[in-house]
């Protein structure tokens, strides 16, 4: 198994996943996208309760409780880093990880749509869809709709993808509207480990503003 | 550690002329010939997975979005269902819900197709990256897993409640010329 990318922290047994972003709040949104940094995190040491550990950076719209559809960047303890989609409907989960390989220091396009075309929630890494489910959201989903965007682990112990000098960029935030993607969402921040996890709006590192953060690993 | 009889009789292959020949899409164990020059091999590793050979009726899973069809007699795997099988143990799934590995598995030569993997077109279509492509196509059903779920509402919490499992399904694609991967599903199929 591999060694933990730096990870100073044993595991916490109690927790479950964990969240490091921004909320999206108020907006009927139908889709949600962000430009994000693919950086390396860290596992804790010993053994997380919910078994493997990863850590992942990614954008998403969110529905009603326990429903989701989002795509980002994914890395598992085998090492593979990904792209990666996954939706849920409340009770069907429907995950894709694909082979093309994210590179570290690369940013991506994450985005998702809820597309009447297909009456589905579709999911893409810059211009290659990753997943569609076959339920429509519209049926499943109960409203409001918000865009999200976070860096998410497993376990207390574990590092949020990032460092101080590298940050995971969270930049051209975007939420779709039914008729067009729109910038600066209202968001309200989420960070379950302020004590090791850093979360600040940036400024520096955005190639588009205004609203742009980072996270990242004390 | 050894199989069960029946288990091993389950993952037996034959090998002929070395070409990995096997019971054809029916669910069944893979029959035993015994005329010949064949060779019964049976996986070393003890892994849990039942050869079903090449696909004779086109399958379908997720609604039609991913099928599965029957290949040419001309279309013959360079690798065996074992080599698949390795490389789904070595798989992100795999690592990612290592119950996976632990279930029963169902490896089977086919065309796969998958119809939301693939590469936006400026009029809005999908132009597929996995289209009757030879395969093998490594499937585990029934397995419980955990996912975390969406962040929380509110003020900044920490999390003490554990989600609860889901039963879900995997289907892994494997190149049958290198045994590299080229899909990885979970989910419902």
């Amino acid at each position: 198994m591999p060694m933990p990318a730096g990870a100073t922290a044993d595991c916490v047994a109690e927790s479950t996943n964990l969240f490091d972003g921004y909320i999206g709040v108020g907006d009927q949104a139908y889709g949600a996208s962000a430009r994000i940094t693919a950086r390396p995190g860290g596992w804790c040491h010993g053994s997380p309760q919910l078994g493997q550990s990863f850590y992942s950076s990614w954008s998403m719209l969110r529905g009603p409780s326990n429903a989701w559809a989002q795509s980002g960047f994914d890395h598992a303890e085998d090492g593979s880093r990904v792209h990666f989609a996954q939706a849920r409907n409340s009770v069907t989960v429907n995950s894709n990880f694909t082979l093309q390989s994210a590179q570290v220091g690369t940013s991506y396009k994450y985005w998702t749509v809820a597309d009447s075309d297909c009456d589905c929630l579709r999911m893409y890494v810059n211009s290659t869809l990753l997943l569609e489910t076959q339920w429509s959201p519209w049926d499943e989903w109960s409203k409001p709709w918000t865009p999200d965007y976070f860096g998410e682990v497993r376990d207390h112990g574990d590092d949020m993808p990032g460092t101080n000098a590298y940050k995971t960029i969270f930049d051209e935030l975007k939420w779709h509207d039914g008729g067009a993607w729109q910038t600066d969402p209202a968001l309200d921040d989420d960070n379950d480990n302020p004590d090791r996890w850093g979360l600040t709006p940036e400024t520096t590192f955005c190639a588009v503003g205004p609203t742009c953060f980072g996270i990242w690993t004390k | 550690m050894g199989l069960p009889v029946g288990l091993l009789l389950r993952v037996i292959g034959i090998v002929l002329g070395g070409v990995t020949l096997a019971a054809c899409g029916t669910g069944e164990p893979p029959s035993v010939r015994s005329a010949g020059t064949a060779v019964v091999t049976s996986d070393p590793a003890g892994d849990r997975y039942t050869d079903l050979g090449r696909v004779q009726t086109t399958r379908e899973a997720r609604g039609g979005i991913i099928r599965i069809a029957e290949p040419s007699i001309e279309q013959q795997p360079a690798i065996s269902a074992a080599r698949a099988y390795e490389s789904f143990l070595g798989s992100t799934v795999a690592a990612r819900y290592p119950a996976m590995k632990e279930a029963q598995a169902e490896v089977a030569f086919g065309l796969l197709t998958v119809g939301d993997y693939g590469d936006l077109r400026p009029d809005g279509s999908i132009l597929l990256r996995i289209e009757d492509q030879p395969a093998f196509i490594v499937r585990v059903d029934g397995v419980e897993v955990v996912e975390g779920g969406a962040a929380h509402r509110g003020p900044t919490v920490t999390s003490t409640t554990l989600p609860s499992p889901i039963v879900v399904s995997s289907l892994i694609a494997v190149d049958p010329q290198t045994g590299k991967l080229i899909y990885q599903y979970v989910g419902s199929l």
